[in-house]
């Protein structure tokens, strides 16, 4: 296969493009993002959610690439052999692009790891650490202007999928490359938007970032593992699925945006921002405490 | 051929000739899911194999 803006040899397929090409889509794709949807200018204090994965290590390096000034914050949750993994990937990575990395971890904050939260048996993994890990990213990122994210086309279609399926409408329409500015929590912003999961990992390849195979141990048991392997199906069998999946969100959100920030408020017993007087990561922390061995 | 599947973490020893998308076909593996390296370079579904070549499947799914 030829690269469709030269003659050289392609080494990715849509789009068809050789390495210098596939560089430039990849840069100009992040921009257009942050241009489009206005993400950030180079004046805003950014911080990173670096896990030492793919997804966020490509994106510190494209932002640095671009002139933007980003920091990172790292959150441990206590994975056994999974995590230790992307902190040694994250470590040389830092090293290498003198990068500043902030590191949390759910043992610090809660008192207790992933791992056990898990030998309770009483809470679902992916559950219990999203509730934790939006808490402690929106905890120790007050005083950046926005939190950039590693999340992907694949990531975004996914959830858009997932919350239709669920029938969770006010998570729905709070997705987006942005989310609002509030009072309560740092804004959000995915730069990578529209670039897939396979344009992430050839740019890291193409970079010589070396970032380990890492698939979390409990994502296999997931709605969202089920819901990659359907979409990646229908990728194949229709090119274009997940983008057009993506465009129709934003279509209807624009129409449809009724976000319920104004419900939100201060937790009783923590203070972060809740939708209940005692907010989900400490009803998690009161129930899992006392089952921790 | 040496395969080496990242997703599983194995290798196996295959008489291949044809494309990496026939390969993938026969080996059941969806094409969204992985990067084609043949012999340390990075390839597309259309790129012809032979049975001296070394291949790596890299999956292109991390974290949760």
């Amino acid at each position: 296969m030829k690269c469709e803006q030269c003659s050289k040899t392609a080494i990715s397929t849509k789009p068809a493009l050789c390495k210098e090409h596939f560089d430039e889509f990849f840069l100009t794709t992040t921009q257009e993002v942050i241009d489009t949807f206005s993400l950030f200018d180079k004046k805003t204090n950014i911080c990173v959610a670096v896990s030492g994965g793919k997804d966020s290590l490509a994106l510190v390096d494209v932002l640095l690439r671009l002139g933007y000034p980003v920091e990172g914050l790292f959150i441990d949750e206590g994975i056994a052999n999974y995590r230790e993994h992307s902190i040694q990937d994250l470590d040389l990575f830092t090293q290498e692009k003198n990068f500043q990395v902030n590191k949390i971890s759910f043992k610090e904050a809660y008192g207790f790891t992933l791992d056990q939260a898990m030998q309770t048996g009483k809470v679902h993994a992916c559950t219990v650490c999203g509730t934790f890990r939006r808490q402690l990213l929106n905890k120790h990122a007050q005083g950046y202007d926005v939190i950039a994210t590693g999340h992907n086309m694949d990531d975004e279609a996914q959830t858009i999928l997932i919350n239709l399926a669920r029938g969770n409408t006010d998570l729905l329409f709070r997705l987006g490359p942005i989310t609002k500015d509030t009072d309560l929590f740092v804004r959000r912003a995915k730069p990578f938007y529209f670039l897939s999961e396979k344009h992430i990992l050839t740019y890291t390849i193409l970079r010589g970032i070396r970032t380990q195979f890492g698939e979390c141990p409990y994502a296999q048991t997931s709605y969202r593992a089920a819901i990659a392997k359907l979409l990646n199906e229908r990728e194949v069998a229709c090119a274009g699925t997940k983008r057009n999946i993506l465009e129709t969100y934003l279509q209807l959100q624009k129409k449809e945006r009724k976000e319920k920030i104004n419900d939100l408020q201060h937790c009783k017993n923590c203070g972060e921002p809740s939708q209940e007087h005692i907010c989900k990561a400490c009803l998690f922390k009161e129930l899992l405490t006392p089952l921790i061995k | 051929m040496d395969i080496f599947i990242e997703r599983s973490k194995q290798t196996i020893k295959q008489e291949f000739s044809g494309t990496a998308q026939e390969l993938l076909d026969k080996l059941s593996i969806n094409p969204e899911e992985i990067l084609i390296i043949k012999n340390g370079q990075l390839v597309t579904e259309d790129e012809e194999l032979s049975t001296e070549d070394e291949i790596r499947l890299l999956s292109v799914v991390s974290g949760g």
